[in-house]
């Protein structure tokens, strides 16, 4: 249950993303129609309207048909190895669909633009301010001011990793650890593409462009600085509240959690998705409104406004030194990578490094998702395994042996859980330290108490289960 | 000062860039001491290779129109002492310009009024840059 809830916000928020980043297509910045420069006189012409309704159309079905098929990715949760690579194709598809839209009616809307001739003037310039350009990389906040941001969440990943071998819900919070850090380590990176930035020529006016840019960057510097910080706060605030769960004693696992702490966990993942989103939305609002305000004052001093890079935007921009850039998006909200030709090279091979972290990862784990539960007992000796994972014991040494109608609470140790296995050691209640080797959807179990172990057994059903026990208590009785 | 640049013109983006400078010092748009933006700068905006530009800023200063100061970067300098070298130059520009301008029907009296007019306009923006 615990890992539908997880994949259904994790498809909302990702949906939700995508909508946000690729909505609307009207008019932004002022001068953008489609992502395409278009002078205000000519955006009520009626095939202009043609188009973007057509566009409005394309996107809702896309969004639709998006939603509908991430949803239904839900019905494959118990087999991670094809849910995962499912979810990230769905993924990459949907972002290739929504990309495809925009740039098939922006080039329909620049062609009509260009038959028209209502160019505001010559294509294929590129403007260069030089006074603009000398002022380089001022402006943007320095993203080494995210160093302590991303230093506090290291404590805490090293914190909770020296506290791993005494802390179940420490060792459960590991993994997650990583979470954080890479979104930090994300944000610094993107900071560090927008300084680097080649600053825009919006207009023939030097000190505007230089306010334009400073309010772009500094704006977008600053949100991402805030939202790195928020996520070491929050990550923080989780650990700190967890760590006050164990020592109640209460912790077995998440699914054990009092409405209370599941709530509480719920509104630190809202908080840490939503304010990450939402400071984004107030900076790109605010910087709309900036550059509205800039703009129009250089309009009523008789500046003229440049509106080329269509084809630039529209083709990636011209290669050479300049080739990778963050720049701001002409339709929706946030920042992309303009690259020639899709990213070239550089995104071939992310493309390819990840399909094959996907197809490994998803190979490894497809073993366990078609796993079988196997009991056998030779020579008085009995082995269980599942997989590559096994335990053999005496039947000797065998104390006591218990069939149970319902499974205790257990929380993973190390090995494998899914919503169709639990195998590996576990922490079970009341037990401790046990090996498990059960099928989830069985509720019956076998505990076998030796010596040494506890282990957890049953079948995929409870015919099987109950083979299990009665061969279990004919072998016992016989070495007694 | 602002530079264009045509990606679709058959004339090479190094030889536009170099124009452009010399335009902008001649129109007076860059003054003597400004400073121009470093290599990486200049490539970064133009979203050219850095040795496109680093090749411009060789000529215009073998040409007389910059220095380079390995602290400070690229600064407008123009230099008065290749005028006779120029002329060379000039009468061979001028012979094909001229060539065209009275095959298409031009007058002397019109070519030589635009000739002093630019002349004139340039020579005291020129001035003024060298105040």
């Amino acid at each position: 249950m615990a890992i539908i809830l997880i994949m259904l916000f994790t498809i909302l928020f990702m949906w939700g993303a995508f909508v946000i980043s690729y909505g609307g297509g009207g008019v932004q910045n002022g001068k953008y129609l489609l992502g395409i420069t278009l002078p205000s006189e000519y955006r009520k012409e009626k095939e202009v309207l043609e188009i973007l309704s057509s566009y409005r159309k394309a996107v809702h079905r896309t969004w639709g048909f998006g939603l509908i098929s991430g949803l239904s990715l839900l019905l494959l949760s118990d087999y991670f190895s094809i849910l995962f690579p499912c979810l990230m194709l769905w993924f990459g598809l949907f972002l290739y669909f929504c990309d495809e839209n925009v740039l098939r009616y922006a080039r329909r809307l620049y062609d009509l633009k260009c038959k028209k001739g209502w160019l505001a003037g010559d294509t294929h310039i590129v403007r260069i301010d030089t006074a603009l350009s000398c002022v380089g990389k001022k402006g943007a906040l320095s993203p080494l001011w995210m160093l302590p941001a991303w230093g506090i969440t290291l404590g805490a990943v090293v914190w909770c990793f020296f506290r791993a071998g005494e802390s179940a819900v420490m060792k459960t919070l590991l993994p997650a650890a990583l979470a954080p850090a890479v979104t930090q380590l994300l944000l610094f990176l993107i900071s560090l593409g927008l300084r680097n930035a080649a600053p825009q020529v919006f207009c023939s006016s030097s000190p505007a462009n230089q306010k334009l840019n400073n309010v772009i960057k500094r704006q977008w510097s600053m949100a991402f600085t805030f939202c790195s910080y928020e996520t070491a706060v929050l990550f923080w605030l989780l650990l700190w509240s967890a760590k006050g769960w164990e020592i109640s004693g209460e912790f077995t696992g998440f699914g054990d959690l009092t409405y209370g702490r599941l709530s509480f966990l719920f509104l630190v993942l809202v908080l840490g998705a939503g304010g990450t989103l939402l400071v984004i939305l107030l900076a790109f609002h605010k910087i709309k409104m900036e550059k509205e305000k800039i703009l129009q004052s250089v309009e009523a001093e008789g500046a003229q406004l440049y509106s080329d890079g269509d084809e630039y935007w529209l083709n990636g921009v011209p290669g050479g030194a300049g080739g990778l850039k963050v720049t701001e998006k002409r339709i929706g909200v946030g920042l992309t990578l303009s690259a020639p030709g899709g990213g070239g090279t550089l995104g071939k091979a992310v493309i390819v490094l990840t399909a094959v972290f996907v197809i490994g990862i998803s190979l490894f784990l497809a073993p366990f998702d078609f796993a079988r539960v196997s009991l056998t007992v030779e020579d008085g000796r009995c082995r269980v395994g599942a997989v590559s994972m096994g335990y053999s014991f005496e039947m000797k040494d065998v104390r006591r042996i218990t069939w149970m109608e319902e499974r205790p609470k257990m929380s993973k140790i190390s090995g494998y859980d899914s919503n169709r296995f639990y195998l590996g050691d576990f922490r079970v209640k009341d037990y401790g330290k046990c090996k498990v080797y059960l099928s989830v959807k069985q509720n019956a179990v076998i505990c076998i108490e030796t010596e040494e172990k506890t282990i957890w057994v049953n079948g995929e059903s409870l015919e099987q289960t109950k083979d299990f026990y009665e061969m279990l208590m004919r072998e016992w009785e016989n070495k007694m | 000062m602002f530079i264009e640049l045509n990606t679709a013109s058959s004339i090479p983006i190094y030889t536009q860039l170099r124009n452009q400078i010399v335009l902008g010092i001649g129109r007076g748009e860059l003054k003597t001491g400004e400073h121009l933006p470093t290599v990486r700068q200049m490539a970064e905006a133009a979203g050219i290779n850095v040795m496109t530009v680093n090749k411009v800023y060789a000529i215009l200063r073998a040409e007389g129109f910059i220095e380079i100061d390995r602290r400070h970067g690229a600064v407008v300098c123009p230099r008065k002492e290749n005028a006779e070298a120029l002329q060379e130059k000039c009468s061979a520009q001028l012979e094909l310009l001229i060539a065209e301008s009275s095959l298409k029907g031009m007058s002397r009296e019109s070519f030589f009024a635009i000739c002093g007019e630019i002349f004139d306009r340039q020579q005291t923006a020129a001035e003024n840059a060298f105040l």
